[in-house]
């Protein structure tokens, strides 16, 4: 029993590690998504930006205010994505962050050149427009190329952080597995016992006899199954035996009655002869009385005895 | 129809009147009693009612006579005591509620007469008004004799006196009934009662011609159960 109690509290403390296990996985997993969120916006931001400029160049007379937007935004992103990397504490993703943010400085500052030109129609600007806005194509090429770079750098480690985690996951999932097939094992003999038992309860319960009580056979190598067994035959046995006792006590009893009542009225007839020819004796009259209560008596508890035995018969019939 | 419905009521009226325990009532009390009241007529060896069952109705044995017994676990019968006839059948355990428990089965063992009553209606009428109440002392009075007696009958007397006790307080019914049902009443064996006989007789107490006993020294007879 104590090997069973101490196999529960494994698969208990287990069960418990493999709930926290799975937890700061998970935990692990919405920190990545997050982080790749933020990588991917700020990619489609300069794309935007891009894709703005041009469009920009072409019209003139469109307005800027999309672009500030989008710059606006790209900016505040920025400062997300460092929080981020502070929580990731990855030397590999800083290194690569400050090569964005070097890229991202001069492209911005290509598109505020860009901004301030726009406003300008002379041959000359018009020449270095086109200049820049080449330039700004080739940087947000750049920057796409460095945050695909930075993806691949953070989904490698993440791959590397939680391979431990993963595998300490599927050990758990074994060890319990093991555990409770083992325990099931153990337990197998127990229930076994405990049907047995119940069989014998229920046979009791529907039949109301104890008679004929059948000991539990089985063959177990758990002590404490078989202490239990060995108690439930010995019970069993005292049983049958009682019942066997008491139905030659009974049986004793009545025939030594039989036997006193016999001598009894003997005695009786005795004082019936002393008594004929003589006169009322007092003592003898109280005497003979007596007699005839005792009889009386034994004729009443043969009687009681009788329906004992009838109520026991009833019960183990 | 009518006349015969008018000749019941009046021989209702008259068996009301014939009852010791209604003695005190006046005749519209009587007539107020008639009308919750009925009169039935059972055979011999008909049981009036079992024990531990609900009835609300009041009995009376008018005319006739029963007995008060109990079965026990082995179906043997246990005899309390008779009820003879003018007396009070049921056993009165509370007068609180619309009905009553009975404690023991009765039978009849003669032809016998019912007076039956609404008890509900009884209580509201008669008792809750203060009346027959003493009747109804009395009634309660005589069934705790009846349980003295059998309390003496059960665990004081021995067969000896069980047996001087009945022949001298009712040798009437000793003579009536057979050996056997006598040895049922007093709880003795038939043996018992015939060695207890066979004993009196030869001490010249008592004499049995042609089956019948008689009382040859009365003193003697209750000096073995007074003690």
């Amino acid at each position: 029993m104590n090997k069973i109690k101490f196999i529960i509290i494994i698969i208990f403390l287990c069960s418990v590690s493999l709930i926290i296990l799975s937890s700061s996985i998970n935990q692990s997993h919405q920190l990545n998504n997050k982080f790749l969120d933020t990588v991917n916006k700020q990619k489609a931001f300069t794309q935007e930006i891009s894709k703005n400029i041009f469009y920009i160049y072409r019209n003139k007379e469109i307005s800027a205010s999309q672009l500030n937007n989008l710059i606006k935004k790209f900016i505040k992103n920025i400062n997300t994505n460092k929080q981020l990397e502070n929580d990731l504490k990855s030397d590999n993703i800083k290194e690569q962050n400050k090569k964005i943010i070097l890229l991202w400085n001069d492209f911005y500052l290509k598109v505020q050149k860009f901004r301030n030109l726009n406003k300008i129609s002379t041959a000359y600007s018009n020449i270095i427009l086109e200049k820049i806005v080449k330039d700004i194509y080739n940087l947000n090429l750049k920057l796409i190329v460095e945050f695909d770079k930075l993806i691949e750098i953070r989904q490698k480690e993440f791959q590397e952080s939680i391979k431990t985690k993963k595998t300490i996951q599927y050990l758990l999932y074994i060890l319990i597995l093991l555990l409770l097939i083992y325990l099931f094992t153990q337990l197998k003999t127990t229930i076994s016992f405990i049907q047995k038992f119940l069989n014998t309860s229920k046979n009791i319960i529907t039949n109301s006899t104890i008679k004929e009580l059948k000991p539990i056979e089985l063959h177990s190598t758990s002590n404490d199954v078989l202490q239990a067994t060995n108690n439930f035959n010995f019970l069993v046995q005292e049983i049958n035996n009682s019942i066997e006792n008491s139905s030659k006590s009974m049986q004793h009893s009545y025939d030594s009655i039989e036997l006193i009542e016999k001598n009894i009225e003997q005695l009786l007839e005795l004082f019936y002869e002393m008594q004929e020819d003589e006169k009322f004796d007092k003592e003898m009259t109280k005497k003979e009385d007596i007699l005839i209560q005792s009889l009386e008596e034994l004729t009443k508890s043969s009687k009681k005895l009788q329906d004992l035995k009838t109520d026991l018969d009833n019960l183990i019939s | 129809m009518y006349r015969f419905k008018i000749g019941l009521f009046l021989s209702l009226q008259s068996i009301i009147k014939s009852q010791d325990f209604f003695s005190t009532l006046t005749d519209t009390q009587i007539e107020l009693l008639s009308s919750i009241s009925t009169i039935q007529t059972y055979n011999k060896n008909y049981i009036l009612y079992y024990e531990q069952k609900y009835s609300t109705e009041l009995l009376f044995l008018a005319d006739g006579l029963a007995k008060a017994y109990k079965i026990d676990k082995h179906n043997n019968e246990i005899f309390l005591y008779y009820i003879y006839k003018n007396s009070l059948i049921s056993e009165i355990s509370t007068i609180n509620e619309k009905g009553i428990y009975s404690f023991s089965n009765i039978e009849l063992i003669e032809k016998s007469q019912i007076l039956k009553i609404d008890y509900k209606k009884f209580n509201e009428m008669f008792l809750e008004k203060h009346i027959l109440c003493k009747s109804f002392t009395n009634e309660i009075i005589k069934h705790s004799l009846e349980l003295q007696s059998l309390i003496n009958r059960e665990f004081i007397f021995d067969s000896v006196s069980k047996v001087a006790k009945m022949i001298q307080s009712d040798l009437k019914m000793f003579n009536s009934l057979k050996r056997h049902d006598i040895s049922l009443i007093l709880h003795i064996q038939p043996a018992t009662l015939s060695r207890v006989l066979n004993r009196l007789k030869r001490n010249k107490i008592i004499d049995i011609i042609q089956g019948k006993v008689v009382i040859l020294d009365s003193v003697a007879l209750a000096e073995i159960y007074k003690g």
